[in-house]
């Protein structure tokens, strides 16, 4: 239903989901899962995202940085959540875009051949799958504002999905 | 990424070339810096490199000052390529003045509004420290419908951050020198485009226009005598 699948990513041979869910209630044993390497993917709050295009430039540099073996963090999907944040600093991107225990809402970013399927990790959840097309109902624009350090002149002359994407693609050039 | 030998061509010139993708489902340019065969392959690889980054700085500091420049979706600094935003739906300032000035019942006070808002937006640019390096009619564009003066600036392949008046100087006049054969009969247009950018650089401005003045005596290259 929300699950929303790009199949090869790229033209990569990876099959790229993303699926929100809200009422997650048991998001601590979902991060463990992850963190011990039992499944890959990128566990997000929503609150920091605007548009699903957000987390696609971001995974479009981690992956770029992948295949170039240029990545910052150790893996796939570590480098996902540190594409997206605006920061050089990964526990503090981490920080600002993962996922807490203390969340009820999670969005999910999984790279996958496509052999395997998200589903098995998906059925673990205990929560409400909602469509990715109600994503702006999650995002606090002033956490955004905030983290990405956009100031409101920049607003006057183009959205925030905008400045986000434009930081995003940057951060590697140039500091805020 | 995807492949850009597929990709279309939409430009070419000294520095660069221009191809239209689709990228995530948004009409995207690429810009990609060639080789120069006829410089030292490190040198080429250095200034390249350079350049790339200037150019997304430039533009970044743009938008965080309130001035439009193409989004900026992908930098591949491994081929030196830029995936920015392909802004359709616009004309460049060129052709609006252009057709302003060939309609004989153009109105020139949509002329002398669009001076205003290029001064003062070059203005803000400047007081900034953002150089754009090749300021001309063309590499600046302007929103449908035109007359509402949304104002893009693009192509900042020569732009780069610096607090000199002279490279300001330089600056306008690269654009003077631009405008004024460009567009035939246009002197006093242009001379509302800087009161214009006078007036809202404010203290700064005297020592830019002082540099302009030279640099008209003398040409944009700076005598290497004396």
């Amino acid at each position: 239903m929300g699950l929303k699948s790009y199949e090869n990513f790229l033209g990569s041979n990876l099959t790229l989901s993303i699926v929100l869910y809200k009422d997650v209630r048991n998001l601590s044993e979902v991060r463990k899962l992850v963190i011990e390497g039992k499944f890959e993917a990128a566990l997000i709050k929503p609150s920091v995202v605007v548009d699903p295009f957000q987390v696609l430039v971001a995974v479009n540099k981690a992956v770029h940085l992948h295949s170039n073996n240029k990545k910052y963090t150790r893996t796939l999907h570590s480098e996902i959540l540190y594409s997206l944040a605006p920061s050089k600093n990964i526990s503090d991107s981490y920080k600002k875009f993962g996922v807490t225990d203390q969340e009820t809402s999670v969005l999910i970013v999984s790279l996958a051949e496509e052999s395997t399927k998200p589903q098995d990790f998906l059925s673990v959840i205990q929560g409400q799958q909602v469509a990715l097309e109600s994503l702006p109902e999650f995002t606090d624009l002033d956490t955004v504002k905030k983290v990405y350090k956009i100031p409101d002149i920049e607003l006057s002359i183009g959205t925030v999905l905008e400045a986000v994407v434009n930081r995003i693609a940057s951060k590697d050039i140039v500091s805020l | 990424m995807s492949d850009l030998s597929k990709a279309t061509l939409l430009k070419q010139g000294a520095e660069a070339k221009i191809y239209v993708i689709d990228f995530l489902g948004k009409p995207c340019i690429v810009k990609e810096r060639f080789q120069k065969t006829y410089r030292h392959p490190d040198l080429d690889k250095s200034l390249t490199a350079q350049r790339t980054k200037s150019e997304i700085r430039s533009m970044l500091r743009c938008r965080t000052n309130g001035i439009r420049t193409p989004v900026i979706y992908f930098v591949d600094q491994i081929k030196n390529l830029i995936y920015m935003e392909y802004i359709q739906d616009s004309v460049t300032v060129r052709d609006y003045v252009t057709a302003i000035q060939n309609n004989p019942d153009g109105d020139t006070h949509l002329l002398e509004a669009l001076m205003q808002k290029v001064g003062s937006t070059l203005a803000t640019m400047h007081e900034k420290n953002i150089i754009h390096g090749d300021l001309t009619t063309s590499n600046m564009l302007l929103r449908n419908p035109p007359e509402e003066l949304n104002l893009i600036l693009i192509d900042f392949g020569l732009g780069y951050i610096e607090n000199l008046a002279e490279d300001k100087g330089v600056d306008l006049y690269v654009l003077e020198r631009a405008f004024l054969s460009t567009h035939p009969n246009t002197e006093a247009l242009f001379e509302l485009l800087l009161q214009s950018y006078a007036k809202d650089y404010g203290k700064g401005a005297v020592e830019v226009l002082r540099k302009l003045d030279e640099v008209r005596q003398r040409g944009r290259k700076r005598t290497m005598v004396g």
